[in-house]
């Protein structure tokens, strides 16, 4: 294997930013000699071939090079930076991640496409957001060092107040201030936990590491050679949990997405539904379970009750929202509820599931904002009672929205069935009880989505306004289609997919396993005097 | 010659030069006379400025690596302010020599309190780099928030004066003796008047530098001064009260631990205490105000928290971390006053909020360099200033102090909720007048310089060997090792 192959993912990583700042560089440097700058056609163009080269390269150079059968992270890479922190750049991916970065690789260029008609001003700062974007995502789902994924993690949120800010719609502003102040709390947890952990290092190894992988080059020991007594992985854990679940988001601290995904632009709402909310989803499979697995054995229950809590919540309270975008917002609020259900199961199956359910299910509401952006931009309004009888005038918008319905309730032969029955075989493994909750509350999701797609389509078209509707255009059913196959593939056939998490899943429960502490070896309670015996002053009778 | 001295030899043949083109007036008419007058008047501070420099890497000067670091910083500051104090200037149509002459004999004070190691020096120092800025705050004729709040200032560092020279007087009283450095060798033979002395002086300094909750007069000050009067007070004036506060702990704190006085160990916990109060009262009124410069100036208020908490750990990790983040602030705070002095050159001031309302439109670049600087005071990812708070809040971790590290977490989530409303405002779209008025070159070249530094030392520094961030990192550690 040539050795250009080894830096491929930091390369994938960055080629959007690179392309990014190639085009303001381009523009300060035409600007300078006196030319005109670059006109917006080309930015466009250029961000767009940049955001597909990545995902070929994603999926070509990084997915088919990918070795399933090898444990651990593949094409990891090392930036070296000031050592004190513990802070560098440090990349790689796992069976996981490979999933996440080639879903977000794959629907950046198809948000771009969606958002063509939509963005008509700033166009260049535009293309620059959604490139910046991308890196960051992709930064964030590819770390395996903390202080790097938190890096990413708080440079994927500053494009994405741009983009809602600058372009949004109505009420955007609410959202846009709701987004930070939940953002700046997580991120301040998150930046608590890597304190500890680098404190811990430091103390344990004699320097301070963050990383999860030990890279040669600097020392033969991790993150993961770092002993954290129960006591503090119960702090540590509480605090990481809730950091990643402002963004997952996690009800009580979903509050954000609803207004979020009502004013965004499609793009946006494609992009939030999935690689924002996936780099949460990572940040607890790759960082919390393994780091702090007495805690998150011990939450474990505690969890399931607040995953399958949150699924009911959300989707009863999608059942009365009469606006397209804040339904499917709460149907991804309640998802991932379901997925995080799922992780607290700590088996293979559930965790399996979840990661599928993510993947899945991120490919289904990517779709609904498509198809809700089409009926937007062709009616001018989101509200459910504006619509009816729309497979008369729109029957290529009827299938695919069916297709994403049918998906998202989990039939069979669709990729959300595939995520669903793992979480719930995981769940009758560990959480019975719950898991009969969540089959209820899975009827409850399936029939609001259902009674939306029959309120949308099916019925006569009562409305003069929808009779004249014109169907989707070539662009808009190519996008469709792009999405719709991965989720019939995963649907019949997921072993590809599975041959690559369930390894990626095993590693992550062997190394909970490896550092779980048991409770006869964790620090004594302060004031408790612990007697130890030495068996050798006994002799071979008292040692019997 | 000391490098301490040019600035006010600077000062001087400034308002010779004004005497002289006053008793022989130009034939040129007289705003060309004007402007060439500035020039020169200019070119002379530049140099003086530019002799402290170089004064300061000759084997002869008498100013150990502590010194010559802090000089080198308000220095460096100095030539942003004076840069910045060009608008003002041509704004204002006023003669430059009085303003130029007071802000560099403010350098001048400034640069003898990091030098010295006497009290008595020190007292003086700080007076001749407070009262002109007292007089440059009050300098903007037209508005009557200039003069209040030069009055504020004025009683505010006098109530400081005092406090700290009646210190000086107790110190005295206790040792027999001002030397800085000999505070921990000595073992007082009054030990209680030896630590009404020590807490006396440090409340002195506290209360030029704005920490809560002797802070009331900075937002005002934020308000009513002219931007490059309050670039020089966050910049240099802050940082020269916190290198002196640095060099005091340390030699508060000798190498023998069993010698350290009482009172050595009390002050980090007021340090501590103070610092959570700076946080708090900063941030939380932060969070309300409506008008731009206020709202700096409250956040500087949470800022000083910052530096404080820093001070906890003054003879560890803290002491680097502290010069860091008065490095971070300072580039932040100038860039974010140099945008708002930018925006305000015609009669449609930039004041409040809401007066930000679609530059995302009408100046992107102003608007994503104002972004920028606001990030990096609320200590967000990729800027210097998240990389100080980084400093900060690991070396009190370091040192067992994590409930300052929650405190600072706390503080920094406020921070960054506090910032968010201007950027907020900058992303509202509106349908204003598209004529904004352009910044000057020398507003330009401010605005390059905290820009490249803010995002220089948040990301690329931290590669190790061989580069600008490296050498200026060494250049901290080697400060503090000559403590």
């Amino acid at each position: 294997m040539p050795d250009w192959i080894d830096h491929l993912l930091v390369f994938v990583v960055i080629l959007p930013a690179l392309v990014a700042f190639g085009l303001v560089g381009s523009g300060l440097l035409l600007g300078f000699v006196g030319l005109p700058s670059l006109p917006e056609a080309i930015w466009r163009w250029v961000g767009f071939a940049a955001t597909v080269l990545t995902f070929v390269l994603m999926l070509g150079g990084i997915g088919f090079g990918f070795d399933p059968e090898r444990i651990g992270f593949q094409y990891v890479e090392f930036f070296g930076w000031r050592e004190t922190p513990g802070a560098h750049l440090l990349l790689g991916v796992d069976g996981i991640g490979l999933c996440f970065l080639v879903s977000t690789a794959g629907l950046v260029p198809l948000a771009m496409l969606s958002s063509h008609s939509q963005v008509r001003e700033s166009v260049r700062s535009w293309v620059f957001t959604c490139l910046v974007l991308e890196s960051s995502l992709l930064g964030a789902l590819a770390s395996v060092n903390f202080f790097s994924f938190i890096f990413f993690w708080a440079m994927s949120l500053l494009p994405i107040l741009l983009w809602m800010g600058r372009w949004g719609g109505v009420g955007r502003a609410k959202a846009v201030s709701r987004i930070w102040a939940t953002e700046s709390f997580g991120l301040a947890g998150l930046l608590f936990v890597a304190f500890i952990l680098r404190e811990s290092s430091l103390t344990q190894l004699g320097f301070a590491t963050l990383d999860l992988v030990a890279t040669p080059s600097i020392s033969e020991f991790s993150l993961l050679d770092v002993r954290i007594e129960p006591t503090e992985q119960w702090m540590l854990f509480v605090v990481l949990t809730l950091a990643l679940a402002t963004r997952l988001p996690l009800v009580p601290l979903h509050f954000w997405l609803p207004a979020a995904h009502a004013s965004a632009p499609t793009g946006l709402s494609v992009l939030l539904a999935t690689g924002f909310v996936q780099t949460a989803a990572i940040g607890i499979l790759r960082f919390a379970l393994p780091l702090f697995p007495n805690a998150a054995s011990e939450a474990g229950p505690a969890l399931s009750v607040v995953g399958i809590g949150a699924f009911v919540y959300a989707s009863l309270v999608a059942l009365v929202q009469k606006e397209l975008k804040r339904i499917v917002a709460y149907t991804s609020i309640a998802f991932a509820g379901f997925a995080v259900f799922g992780i607290s199961t700590l088996n293979v199956q559930g965790l399996t599931g979840a990661v599928l359910q993510l993947l899945t299910h991120g490919l289904a509401v990517a779709g609904l904002f498509f198809l809700i952006g089409a009926l937007a931009l062709r009616r001018g309004t989101t509200e459910v009672a504006a619509f009816g009888g729309l497979a008369k005038p729109m029957p290529v918008c009827a299938f695919f929205f069916g297709v994403m319905v049918l998906s998202l309730i989990g039939l069979p032969l669709f990729g959300g069935f595939v995520g669903d029955l793992f979480v719930l075989l995981g769940s009758l493994e560990t959480r019975r009880e719950l898991s009969v909750v969540a089959l209820t509350a899975m009827v409850v999701a399936a029939s609001y989505l259902l009674w939306v797609q029959r309120r949308l389509f099916l019925g006569p078209v009562d409305e003069p306004a929808n009779r004249g509707l014109i169907d989707l255009d070539r662009v808009e059913r190519g996008v469709l289609l792009v999405l719709t196959i991965p989720i019939i593939l995963i649907g019949v056939y997921p072993n590809p997919i599975l041959r690559r998490v369930e390894p990626a899943v095993l590693e992550i429960l062997n190394q909970m396993e490896q550092r779980f502490v048991p409770e006869e070896l964790a620090d004594p309670v302060p004031g408790v005097e612990v007697v130890s015996i030495d068996f050798s002053m006994l002799g071979d009778e008292g040692r019997e | 010659m000391n490098p301490v001295y040019f600035p006010a030899v600077g000062a001087l043949a400034v308002l010779a030069l004004d005497l002289v083109s006053r008793i022989a007036p130009s034939r040129s008419e007289a705003p060309r006379a004007r402007a060439l007058s500035g020039i020169r008047l200019g070119a002379v501070a530049i140099l003086a400025l530019a002799a402290v420099l170089l004064s300061l890497r000759s084997p002869a000067s008498e100013v150990d690596a502590f010194g010559s670091f802090g000089v080198a910083f308000v220095v460096v500051s100095g030539f942003l302010v004076l840069s910045l104090s060009l608008t003002h200037f041509g704004m204002a149509r006023s003669r430059p020599a009085e303003p130029i002459a007071l802000l560099l004999f403010s350098l001048s004070g400034m640069a003898a309190a990091i030098v010295t190691d006497h009290l008595l020096v020190l007292m003086i120092a700080i007076e001749l780099a407070w009262l002109p800025i007292i007089a440059l705050i009050s300098m903007d004729s037209r508005r009557l928030s200039s003069s209040e709040s030069s009055l504020k200032a004025f009683f505010a560092h006098s109530f400081a004066s005092i406090i700290f020279a009646h210190g000086v007087a107790f110190l005295f009283g206790a040792t027999g003796g001002l030397e800085l450095a000999s505070l921990g060798e000595t073992m007082a033979d009054r030990p209680l008047l030896f630590d009404v002395g020590v807490t006396l002086v440090i409340v002195g300094l506290i209360a030029r530098a704005a920490v809560a909750p002797f802070h009331p007069w900075s937002p005002d000050v934020h308000e009513g001064a002219p931007s490059f009067v309050t670039t020089h007070i966050v910049t240099a004036a802050q940082a020269t009260t916190f290198f002196v506060l640095l060099r005091m702990l340390h030699a508060l704190s000798p190498m023998d631990p069993e010698t350290t006085s009482e009172i050595a160990n009390r002050i980090p916990g007021l340090l501590a205490l103070l610092g959570c109060l700076g946080l708090v009262w900063g941030h939380a009124m932060a969070l309300v105000q409506v008008g731009l410069r206020r709202l700096l100036g409250w956040l500087g208020v949470g800022q000083i928290g910052f530096f404080c908490l820093a001070l906890v750990d003054a003879t560890g990790e803290g002491g680097s971390a502290l010069l860091l983040a008065l490095f971070a602030s300072g580039v932040a705070t100038a860039g974010v006053l140099a945008i708002l002095s930018s925006l305000s050159h015609h009669e449609r001031a930039c004041e409040t909020l809401s007066d930000l309302s679609g530059m995302m439109q009408r100046s992107p670049i102003r608007a994503a360099l104002l972004a920028l600087f606001l990030l990096s005071i609320g200590g967000f990812p990729g800027t210097v200033g998240f990389v100080a708070r980084v400093e900060v809040l690991a070396a009190l971790e370091h040192s067992g102090h994590r409930g300052l590290v929650i405190a600072g977490l706390g503080a920094t989530v406020f921070a960054l909720i506090a910032v968010g409303r201007p950027m907020l405002a900058i992303l509202r779209s509106t349908e204003s007048d598209p004529n904004t008025s352009r910044a000057f070159t020398n507003e330009q070249l401010v605005l390059t310089l905290c820009a490249i530094s803010v995002v220089y030392f948040g990301i690329v520094p931290m590669i190790s060997v061989g580069t600008v961030a490296g050498i200026f990192f060494d250049w901290i550690d080697a400060a503090l090792a000559s403590l």
